[in-house]
């Protein structure tokens, strides 16, 4: 059955920035915005975006949030809005599972550092979002709580792993939402379902609190409707001010485009809406130009042997005692990383330095570098290979990290945007990436794109019947 | 049981598969890092947390 591929504009406000700003101002309630969320929750239960929601909860939190506002406290940018948090991530009195059986059961004491600063903000928890187990996997189809779907088409995967936090934010479901990236994990699912996703740099918000998968490279960040959203929640994770030149425009900046990688074997509809993309923003007087990375083709193996190993020492115990409690892919890949030869990593970390100086010099050229996000739009769910090429089919997990590895190896951030779709209205995603602590040049970026284009403004329309959950 | 891995039977197939995708792979990256003659390029451990944008909240 297909699902929606509607191109709904919104209906009320366009993004959290614009709610938030509705909440404060009195046009509505955080109770009545939450319970609005619950509803596209219910309504979408289907498309298996969360593990658990938390509803009495939300709507308790909900209810104080006004009565805070109504005595003239409000605590932050994020005041009363609804978000969602990957089940990976530590929420305190609530089971923390990371979609696995081996950590199921397991209720942290406490909420992750980054679950503190979105409830300081004044965020409304509203559940935990569905994932690839232990977020090794890109599609989120998981044995142990159920199928995610993408909400464009439901026989399609939402990508992942955080495929769960992505189909809540494009349904509604929450106005944004916590993901973790490793390989993609935030950025794929962004580009699939059509929202907006940043993989900030390396180590500018903590980790604390989360399952991890390769700890060399792990991140968490925001999940939302537009590239300002997406400023707010990370200036929220990271204590930081706010953007101060998030409108200044893109008159100027200079855009690169990867000699013989940003637009090489990818799908003609992804090609189409990066170019559209960077057709767009050099009429907003941006400047495009070539970028070399003579060794940007090793990404992917360096990318998958890190990848592989450091899961595989993380979970070597639990693999050796209790192998039957992980799903059979995940189980797999465990046990590959554990046999590749030390030397293998080895060199995958060493060649990370060489593409990190790389990705440097070319980033003295120009200030954002252009990809896609992914060379694909949404393959079928149970899909184990995709055709980027008629005729070829390649394995999916390498295929979907394409683009991804670029950053996810050399610690900078990068912003997924959406910037189109294919003939059957499946969204697109292009990839922006910048220097390591240059999110503000990423967000200015999309920030101008995403004032011209609407892209980022359409929503999937609920189908006529969305499947039960088993 | 193989290798003390825990795999077995079940998976042993799916593994041996998985690593003869990989392990050629990594032929660019060690071409790569054979052009480093002079240099001990050293592994990557971490990245150290960057100055925040914007500074202090």
């Amino acid at each position: 059955m297909s699902g929606a591929g509607g191109a709904d504009g919104p209906v009320g406000p366009a993004d959290l920035v614009d709610v938030a700003a509705d909440i404060a101002a009195g046009r509505t309630t955080s109770r009545a915005v939450v319970e609005a969320s619950l509803d596209r929750a219910r309504e979408w239960a289907g498309a298996g975006a969360f593990t658990h929601v938390f509803a009495q909860d939300a709507v308790r939190a909900a209810e104080g949030m006004d009565l805070l506002l109504a005595a003239g406290h409000r605590l932050g940018p994020l005041h009363g809005v609804p978000v969602a948090v990957k089940d990976n991530i530590a929420v305190a009195g609530r089971p923390t599972a990371a979609g696995s059986a081996v950590l199921a059961g397991e209720v942290p004491a406490e909420d992750a550092p980054v679950v503190r600063a979105l409830r300081s903000a004044g965020a409304v928890v509203v559940g935990h979002t569905a994932m690839h187990e232990f977020a090794w996997g890109g599609t989120s189809d998981n044995p142990h709580t159920g199928t995610v779907r993408n909400p464009w088409d439901l026989t399609r995967t939402p990508a992942g792993s955080s495929g769960g936090s992505g189909v809540a934010v494009a349904v509604g479901a929450c106005w944004a939402a916590l993901g973790t990236d490793t390989g993609g994990s935030i950025r794929l699912p962004s580009a699939v379902n059509g929202v907006t996703g940043l993989r900030p740099t390396t180590g500018s918000i903590a980790v604390d609190g989360i399952v991890p998968l390769a700890w060399s490279m792990d991140t968490v960040g925001p999940m939302a409707r537009s590239a300002r959203d997406c400023a707010v929640l990370t200036a929220v994770l990271t204590g930081s001010a706010p953007s101060a030149r998030l409108h200044d425009g893109v008159d100027g900046l200079r855009l690169g485009v990867v000699d013989g990688y940003s637009l090489e074997h990818v799908q003609a509809p992804v090609a189409a809406g990066v170019t559209g993309l960077l057709d767009a923003l050099r009429g907003l007087g941006a400047l495009v130009r070539a970028v070399g990375l003579p060794d940007v083709e090793g990404n992917l193996s360096a990318q998958l042997t890190v990848e592989a190993a450091e899961p595989s020492a993380y979970h070597h115990r639990w693999l050796r005692e209790r192998p039957g409690d992980y799903g059979r892919d995940v189980r797999v890949l465990l046990e590959a990383g554990a046999r590749l030869p030390a030397t293998s990593y080895l060199q995958a970390q060493r060649y990370r330095a060489v593409l990190r100086e790389q990705l440097l010099r070319a980033l003295e050229d120009v200030d954002v570098v252009v990809t896609p996000t992914l060379p694909f739009t949404a393959t079928p769910v149970g899909a184990t290979h995709v055709e980027v090429e008629p005729g070829r089919p390649e394995p999916l997990l390498g295929a979907f990290m394409r683009f991804t590895g670029l950053p996810s190896l050399t610690g900078a951030p990068a912003l997924s945007v959406p910037c189109g779709t294919d003939a059957d209205g499946l969204p697109v995603g292009a990839q922006l990436i910048a220097r390591p602590g240059g999110e503000d040049v990423l967000f200015r970026t999309a920030a101008a794109f995403q004032a011209v284009t609407g892209h980022h403004l359409r929503r999937p329309a609920l189908p006529a019947a969305v499947p039960v959950p088993a | 049981m193989v290798d003390g891995t825990g795999a077995d039977d079940d998976v042993e197939a799916e593994v041996r598969e998985l690593l003869a995708q990989w392990l050629p792979m990594a032929a660019a990256v060690d071409e790569r890092l054979a052009g480093e003659r002079f240099r001990a390029v050293a592994p990557v451990t971490a990245f150290p947390a960057p100055p925040r944008a914007g500074g202090p909240a």
